[in-house]
């Protein structure tokens, strides 16, 4: 049966009123006038009902939505020893920005950092809530290196911490873990890097676990992943053609795919029936198909959220009855 | 003497004023004429200012304008305006959408280019943002690809450009920083900004920033304009040394002011980069300026940093002179 999922990230507001808003509660907090419990408390109220939203929309595999997330290094970055936050960058090619973190001092994990937040969402969600946390190589790719002075070092070490990471996400509870290689589309030159990277971030981990990319195609790398022990891989069909290709020349690939197939960059609603026949086609190369949109749903404005993901599940469910449950 | 000619990229500050007067106005608390009228105060202000420092082509500050690519969408044909998304930190911003063709339906900038000329002498620079940037900033749901949607925009901008030269406009700048950051879709941009410019006899300049200029350099010199201008402070003046080895055909805008940073910039840092700069270029094909707009300043560091710019320039012209 083919699965609905997500990438990661959901806005963080509404525009409507029926809850306090995240973006109004950081601002009282920055001036003083919300205490952290109180900021705490509009985090946890707003990631309730994003789970409630996912699952009423029916993606089976749902997020906690990394509402606290203003970004997917620096949440970590901040939290581990030797990590300065830096200025404002732009995220790949997005005209979003990010804080870049600097690597000042060895880098040291000292105690988990999303687990909290997991072990919170997962005891508000039915559906099967995963954990996505960066992949080692993209986490250095999005962060400036004036320590190391070695690319490779720096994501061995960052893989080491994520592995640390990972395990006591798996500790709590999850069984799925996503690492999120979007770098990857950027630096193809880098590939055999990012996947010893990734060998160790998922090393002793019994979970399913495997990687997303987005923004491009692995077009000329995606054999390299097929060799590793990583259980899934996920690919975005929206921002380039390069993936379509590659996979046209597949009659079957060995591991799961994640399919990105609605453009979560673009509020444009995608056409059923293209959804339906291009989906079909990728269900007979995979043993397990999760189909999702391309990347996080942030680039979205809210309003889009709602259209996008039924016509998702709309068109899943359609691909799941016509193949009968496998 | 015309070497070394300042100017700024194109924002300013506003001052709390008129901030305060937008948020009312946004909340229905104050009406268009009287948003209108400190809009017009705050351009008076911010000319007079230039001319204080003694910058030598004048911008109006663009004090009437949020976002650079929703303020000229807002006033299109064929552009709906979506909800917030975020675009960092707690920042949010509403995005263009297109929904049909996009058509001007009247001149955007005219009005507020010939206003600022009339309070001044010095020429005032007709400032348009790049139909490649539009399109990359905005949503699209009606045309079948980036390519379609960028050369309508082309076309609009073209308008807009053409009754900016017909007002007095001698200078007109299209800005396109969103051209680096996809370097394979030069082409594209490069097509559109031939649209934008052709016929036109005022000099034209196209300011990117953001930029892994290395990947899109030396293809960025066929950009139809007279002028790029780039941020080179920010970075050290590094990306000259790229210019040593494939020439820079075009005048260049030296962007000498780092505008993310709130103290004021080092006189001497902005007469190094200048002298850097002729070393490569004859002084007149150079145009001194802030790396970016200068909105996201106080008013107060603001000007700060152009009287350092201006001075710098000076000292600089003085040497020149005295051989």
């Amino acid at each position: 049966m083919i699965l609905t999922t997500v990438i990661g990230n959901y806005p963080k507001i509404t525009e409507n009123a029926s809850l306090p808003s995240i973006r109004q509660a950081i601002h009282q907090h920055d001036e003083g006038r919300l205490i952290d419990a109180d900021l705490e408390k509009v985090f946890q109220e707003n990631t309730v009902r994003v789970i409630r939203e996912q699952e009423a929309l029916g993606i089976d595999i749902i997020t906690d939505g990394q509402l606290l997330w203003e970004d997917i290094v620096t949440p970590l970055a901040s939290k581990i020893e030797g990590f300065k936050i830096n200025g404002l960058t732009r995220f790949f090619n997005n005209n979003v920005y990010y804080r870049q973190p600097v690597v000042v001092g060895k880098l040291l994990w000292k105690s988990p950092i999303t687990v909290e937040n997991f072990r919170f969402a997962k005891s508000k969600a039915t559906h099967i809530l995963k954990a996505v946390l960066p992949g080692p190589f993209t986490f250095a790719a999005l962060s400036e290196d004036t320590f190391y002075h070695n690319e490779r070092t720096l994501v061995l070490t960052l893989a080491e911490i994520l592995n640390q990471e990972a395990k006591a996400l798996e500790a709590a509870g999850a069984t799925i873990l996503q690492f999120d290689e979007p770098a990857l589309v950027f630096h193809k030159e880098k590939a055999l890097l990012a996947i010893e990277g990734l060998q160790k971030a998922m090393a002793g981990l019994k979970s399913k676990k495997g990687i997303r990319t987005y923004f491009g195609d692995l077009e000329g790398i995606f054999d390299s992943f097929l060799d590793t022990d990583m259980d899934f891989i996920g690919l975005d069909f929206v921002s380039s053609e390069g993936n379509r290709n590659l996979l046209k020349k597949k009659k079957k690939i060995s591991k799961s795919l994640g399919a990105g197939c609605v453009d979560a960059r673009n509020t444009r609603l995608e056409n059923p029936k293209i959804l339906k026949d291009f989906i079909q086609e990728l269900v007979e190369k995979t043993p397990q198909l999760y189909v999702s949109p391309n990347c996080g749903l942030e680039f979205l404005p809210y309003a889009s959220i709602a259209p996008k993901l039924s016509r998702l599940v709309e068109v899943v469910r359609q691909c799941n009855a016509r193949g009968g449950v496998q | 003497m015309s070497a070394l000619l300042t100017t700024s990229v194109g924002s300013f500050p506003k001052p709390d004023y008129l901030q305060k007067a937008r948020n009312d106005f946004y909340r229905g608390k104050l009406d268009k004429g009287k948003l209108h009228e400190l809009e017009q105060q705050a351009t008076r202000e911010v000319i007079q200012k230039q001319e204080e420092i003694g910058l030598d082509i004048l911008v109006d500050g663009e004090m009437y304008r949020g976002d650079m690519a929703t303020y000229f969408a807002e006033q299109l044909e064929g552009f709906k305006i979506s909800g917030l998304v975020r675009s960092y930190g707690n920042r949010y911003y509403r995005k263009p959408v297109a929904v049909g063709r996009i058509r001007r339906k009247t001149p955007i900038t005219v009005s507020w280019y010939t206003f600022a000329q009339s309070l001044t002498q010095k020429p005032i620079k007709g400032m348009l943002t790049g139909p490649y940037t539009i399109m990359d900033w905005s949503f699209d749901e009606y045309y079948p690809s980036r390519r379609a949607f960028a050369l309508d925009l082309a076309e609009v901008i073209h308008e807009e450009a053409a009754d900016l030269e017909k007002a007095g406009a001698k200078y007109i700048q299209i800005d396109e920083p969103a051209v680096s950051t996809r370097p394979e879709e030069i082409d594209l941009a490069i097509e559109a900004m031939k649209i934008v410019t052709k016929g036109l006899k005022a000099k034209t300049i196209t300011h990117i920033c953001y930029g892994d200029f290395e990947k899109i350099y030396p293809q960025m010199l066929s950009l139809a304009v007279d002028q790029i201008d780039l941020e080179l402070a920010n970075r050290d003046f590094a990306l000259l040394d790229l210019f040593k080895k494939q020439p820079f055909t075009k005048e260049i805008g030296l962007g000498v002011l780092d505008v993310h940073r709130h103290e004021t910039d080092s006189k001497e840092k902005v007469k190094k980069g200048i002298k850097k700069a002729l070393e490569i270029f004859p002084p007149e094909r150079i145009y001194v300026d802030p790396d970016c707009g200068l909105k996201t300043r106080t008013p107060e560091e603001a000007f700060a940093k152009l009287k350092v710019m201006v001075e710098a320039r000076n000292e600089i012209r003085l040497e020149l002179q005295g051989g």
